[in-house]
């Protein structure tokens, strides 16, 4: 089942030296990344009483088989997983 | 190896509603990021190319040029400029692309059928015209929206590599680059492998840009508004309609990041150099400007130019004298080293056509300094008698742009404007656009609606801004409401967005009368576009631009005075003056102008121009070109007109900054007032040369960088150190001119002027009936409304004769009365709801036989009852009986258009009269003003009880007195240059006074002194020399002592406006 969650879900993440996360914790585990599948930005809805969304969004699968869309929030400079598919 | 990179794909907002950042503004950034070239690429525009190439040559950068052109199906293609073919190709391409499916007729001339016309085009390049246009043009496949990239995010592979092989067939294999871009957008990866493995299959070059938008991030808000203004949707909406990109990365980039969004390419970042290198064009089109003038054989242009001066010197100087010889001379050979003899040739003819047909204009602006151009009769002003100086018009060090501005009678200019077209043919003639920009209140407008602010809000805050620039309104609304404003508040957002927005482009409008006129086609120099009006094509450049790019325009400008003047010597009974040939002497003008008794005539009329006549009471001509000029932002923001007045009247003695400038200032007491004096004081001054001090009066007054404005600052002061100026007035000299420059006429304009005033004014002073019967049929122009003027013509013992419907024409008519003086006779023009058509039809009845009855003229026009009923309440068919009688005869009256009439009789009734004031309130409702007296007279007993004073009573009260007036709203203004104050001009049935409202009385008191009809104040009463004014301290709501008599149904007659401009003119 796909599960998405609209403000994310916090996680804490290891990167390389460019930035890319490599690996995640999710559900008490490490997932490691197996590749970054895609990678996009978004800056919208400044305009809007919830406020602007600054975003940098990959869509990456884990070793252990996991596909999940994670991102990094300019604002508050924390990661979190968006979406994941099972 | 350091990173290296050239943007060869940036939009500027003349890629209007979708770029956010000025031509200016990108050139700074990418100088400051390091960038090696930029080439600016708006959508199907070069509008901002001059404006870019003048940011990047001063900058010392090296600009590209080019655009993003729509091809059909919507798909986009950016094209560079290699050389000036490309340049002449690309202009050809958008030409052909705006003037497609222009109707012609049979003879290939544009239609101007406004049912045929289509008005502005968006354009759509087809391949053919790709096919004919392209040499010396280089291609980047374009964003996401061309051909191949489209192709291939639409898992096309197929037709995309057919489109790229289309474009590289047509360009040629070196002209034609795989253009990679990434904005962190889904599918740029997917979308780059596509294109690198096209290019490699297809054999062609790869190239790196960034599709920019904006020059910073922070400028993403503002497009995001922009795109959606465009689609007329709030931002929530288009985001909703995918208008809005993902994110903001379409700025532009440094090198460093564009190599690090390109690592594993890094040849595409490379080759932006190799594009740049090979792209070399600069818009100079100086060394050619304007078509050959015909002359007559075996003359050369400036023979030709020479011969019909001389043959101008015995009408202009029949005493002539050596000075005048040496004079032309020097001018002659100034005209023929800039090579702009035919340029004289040209205006020359325009002029001569003008006078050949009996249209009457004369030249304005800085031209009235030449004595070639005097001779010639392109002005009227002696540039010798008045002391003027040529080197504001052209200078033999600098070959500026000249610029000859002639006015037309405004209902006549179109006929000039055609025979331009006619002469030099249409594709070598074009309008000047005009670049319409954002200020305050349409910025507030559409970023309000953008914001998804209801309209009701929308619509008060624009109406409550008191400011024309978005950037002090930006302000003001933010203290527009109480409490703290945060971060994240709406009103906050719309007041960065206004900053933001001020000075952006919102559209291109076709500018008053600016013609360019050039040798090469047209359509090889700059992109036309067709305009709104049928039959017209405007260029893309607007003045400045023309003139940048070193090419001539001509302002053919209508000016209603002059229409008013001809109007009002055809009306003259017997042999009309000669008004080109009038003394300048006469003490009768100058005696009204001391009393300023101007109303409807030119420049002179406006309440500051009043308010300061008595003060500066003119005595001779030289007094009125300073007075056209003084009432001015410049001399008022230079803080010029007070130390005038005063050295004038003897209460302060005349001095100097520096006893070097007494030869520039001494005609003006040493206050700096006219344009030239800024170049006189450069040269006494500094050292300037002529060219050089004309440079830094242009500087000034056109809007250039602070580092600009630095450089010349520090040049003059360094020239006044070396004249033995000290430093702190050499400063104080450089602060006043610049604080003068923006907004000063220069004499030779004010000259001109002063000379069109000066004939009003002896019309007005002469020929009263006729000046007014012509300055009310050629409405709207000046100052005051048709009501104002009436009430001016009665004090003038011009007699109003109300209209009626066996006497009156359309327009105004002058008729003899018992007394056997000319008299007004109104109009049907004015009347609500009969128009032209109606009109047509009560003519066509009226000249087989005058109207007997009511019944007589509703069986004969067999207009509609509403309209009759109208033109009763007006009282068109007084002559018949009561207004009241007339109407029930009307509801009797049974007829149909085409029927023939049932006549019954009318049933005999006893009516009421009228109610007091009922009938003039339907003259004020149809006419707009009341034929048979002022409105203000049937408040006037109330108004008397409750101690308030006629307009005459106050003007007859002492300095200090306190007293109470009240009156409908004539005139209102707040001008930039009053530091908030608002000056208002009351009239009554006996006449006009102004009152003053400081900025905290008028916020105390704003409902009941905005949007009124009728004002009451109190305050204490101002005699200032002459000028008597009214200071309020204190408003008073008018219903509460002067009673009703219906009068809230009516709409201000005047609309008085928050914004009227107090300045009337151009200063050029």
């Amino acid at each position: 089942m796909t599960r998405l969650w609209k403000h994310g879900i916090l996680i804490q993440v290891d990167k390389d030296a460019r930035g890319q996360v490599q690996a995640f914790d999710w559900n008490g585990r490490k997932r490691a990344v197996e590749k970054v599948r895609q990678r996009w930005q978004v800056d919208s809805d400044w305009w809007t009483e919830q406020g602007r969304v600054h975003r940098d969004y990959s869509a990456v699968t884990t070793t252990d088989g996991l596909l999940c869309v994670l991102y990094f929030d300019f604002q508050d400079e924390q990661w979190y997983v968006s979406k994941l598919y099972d | 190896m350091t990173d290296a990179y050239a943007e060869l794909h940036a939009h500027s907002h003349f890629s209007l509603l979708d770029g956010a950042s000025s031509p200016e503004d990108l050139v700074r950034t990418a100088q400051e990021l390091g960038l090696k070239a930029i080439a600016l690429t708006d959508h199907n525009s070069l509008a901002g190319v001059v404006r870019f190439w003048k940011a990047a040559q001063s900058a010392g950068f090296h600009a590209i040029f080019g655009a993003e052109v729509t091809l059909e199906g919507d798909q986009h293609l950016a094209l560079l400029v290699e050389n000036r073919e490309g340049y002449a190709s690309l202009c050809r391409l958008l030409t052909a692309a705006y003037l497609m499916d222009t109707p012609r007729d049979s003879a290939g001339a544009m239609s101007t059928d406004a049912k045929l016309w289509p008005g502005k085009a968006k354009p759509a390049i087809t391949w053919q015209m790709l096919e004919q246009d392209h040499r010396g043009l280089i291609a980047l496949s374009g964003c996401r929206r061309g051909p191949v990239a489209a192709a291939l995010l639409n898992r096309q592979p197929e037709q995309a590599k057919h489109a790229t092989a289309r474009l590289r067939d047509l360009f040629g294999r070196d002209r034609m680059w795989i253009e990679l871009q990434h904005h962190y957008l889904p599918e740029d990866e997917r979308l780059t492998t596509g294109l690198v493995q096209l290019a490699r299959s297809l054999n062609l070059p790869i190239v790196a840009t960034n599709n920019v938008h904006y020059a910073l991030q922070s400028g993403s808000r503002l497009r995001d508004a922009l795109l959606a203004i465009d689609q007329n949707l709030s931002l929530t909406e288009a985001r909703r309609a995918g208008f809005l990109p993902y994110n903001s990365n379409f700025y532009l980039a440094s090198p460093q990041e564009m190599a690090k969004r390109f690592r594993e390419l890094p040849q595409a970042v490379k080759n932006t150099l190799a594009v740049a290198e090979r792209c070399q064009f600069e818009p100079d089109f100086s060394s050619r400007r304007l078509p050959s003038f015909p002359v007559p054989s075996g003359l050369s242009e400036f023979e030709y130019l020479y011969q019909l001066c001389h043959q101008g010197l015995p009408k202009r100087y029949p005493q002539l004298k050596p000075a005048v010889l040496k004079q032309l001379a020097h001018e002659l050979a100034v005209i023929e080293q800039a090579g702009l003899a035919g340029y004289f040739l040209i205006v020359w003819d325009i002029v001569r056509f003008s006078r050949e047909r009996g249209i009457r204009c004369q030249g304005r602006g800085s031209a009235a300094n030449s004595i070639v151009a005097y001779l010639l009769g392109i002005t009227s002003v002696d540039p010798l008698a008045h002391n003027l100086l040529f080197e504001r018009f052209l200078s033999s060090d600098r070959f500026t742009t000249p610029d000859i501005d002639i006015d037309f009678a405004a209902d006549r200019r179109e006929e000039v404007i055609q025979y331009v077209y006619e002469r030099y043919g249409t594709s070598h003639t074009a309008m000047v656009c005009n670049v319409v920009t954002y200020q305050a209140r349409s910025a507030v407008r559409d970023l309000g609606k953008a914001l998804n602010f209801p309209l009701p809000v929308v619509d008060r805050l624009a109406k409550s801004i008191d400011w024309r620039s978005a950037l002090p309104a930006a302000d003001q609304i933010l203290k527009s409401v109480d409490g703290e404003i945060t971060a994240g508040h709406p009103l906050q957002m719309l007041s960065d967005l206004m900053r933001q927005i001020q000075d952006c482009p919102r559209h291109l409008a076709i500018h008053v009368g600016g013609m360019l006129i050039t040798a090469q086609p047209l359509d090889e120099v700059v992109p036309l576009e067709r305009a709104t009006m049928p039959g017209r094509v405007v260029c893309e450049w607007n003045k400045d631009s023309v003139e940048d790019a070193g090419l001539i325009k001509i302002d053919v400008l209508g000016l209603r005075t002059l229409g008013l003047i001809t109007e009002a010597l055809s009306y003259i009974e017997g042999e009309p003056p000669d008004l080109d040939a009038l003394p300048l002497d006469d003490p009768e003008i100058y005696a009204m102008l001391q009393r300023g008794d101007t109303i409807g005539t030119f420049q002179v009329e406006s309440r500051a121009q009043q308010q300061m006549l008595p003060r500066h009471r003119p005595e001779k001509f030289e007094d009125i070109v300073v007075e056209v000029a003084i009432v001015r932002p410049g001399p008022i923001q230079g803080g010029a007109v007070h130390p005038y007045l005063r050295r004038r009247a003897g209460l302060e003695p005349v001095t100097y900054l520096h006893p070097s400038l007494e030869p520039a200032l001494r005609e003006t007491l040493g206050v700096l007032i006219f344009q030239e004096q800024v170049i006189r004081v450069a040269m006494v001054a500094s050292g300037f040369t002529a060219g050089e001090a004309d440079q830094l009066r242009r500087a000034m007054s056109r809007s250039r960088s602070l580092e600009a404005m630095q450089a010349m600052r520090d040049r003059f002061i360094q020239g006044a150190l070396a004249n033995g100026i000290e430093q702190a007035t050499a400063e104080e000299i450089f602060r006043q001119l610049e604080g003068f420059a923006s907004y000063g006429f220069c004499k030779s304009h004010a000259a001109s002027f002063a000379l069109i005033a000066y004939q009003t004014l002896h019309l007005k002073r002469y020929y009263a009936a006729e000046f007014y019967c012509a300055l009310l049929n050629q409405q709207p122009m000046g100052f005051y409304s048709t009501e104002v003027i009436i009430g001016d013509a009665k004090r003038h013992g011009v007699e109003l004769l109300p209209p009626e419907i066996n006497q009156s024409d359309w327009n105004y008519l002058l008729e003899r009365t018992l007394n056997g003086k000319r008299a007004l006779r109104m109009g049907l023009r004015a009347t609500l709801g009969l128009g032209e058509s109606g009109w047509e039809r009560i003519l066509a009845a009226r000249s087989q036989a005058k109207f007997s009855s009511l019944r007589d003229f509703c069986e004969r026009t067999r207009l509609p009852q509403a309209t009759v009923s109208n033109l009763v309440r007006a009282g068109l068919f007084d002559s018949f009986g009561s207004r009241r009688r007339l109407l029930w005869e009307l509801g009797e009256i049974d007829y149909r258009p085409e029927e023939l009439p049932l006549v019954l009789p009318v049933m005999e009734v006893h009516l009421p009269e009228l109610e007091a004031g009922e009938e003039t309130l339907w003259e004020y409702e149809l006419l707009g003003l009341s034929p048979n007296g002022q409105l203000m007279r049937h408040y006037r007993p109330a108004l008397q009880r409750a101690g308030v004073l006629t307009t005459a009573e106050v003007k007859a009260q002492p300095e200090g007195e306190y007293v109470r007036i009240g009156g409908m709203v004539a005139v209102k203004q707040r001008p930039g240059t009053a530091k908030g104050m608002v000056f208002i001009s009351l009239e009554d049935e006996a006449g006009l006074v102004d009152v003053v409202v400081r900025p905290n009385v008028y916020e105390k008191f704003l409902p009941l002194l905005r949007h009124q009809l009728f004002i009451l104040v109190e305050g204490v009463v101002q005699r200032g020399s002459g000028a008597i004014s009214v200071l309020v301290t204190r408003a008073i709501e008018f219903r509460s002592l002067a009673g009703t008599i219906g009068e809230e149904k009516l709409r201000p007659p005047t609309a008085p406006d928050e914004y009227t401009p107090e300045y009337e003119g151009t200063a050029s």
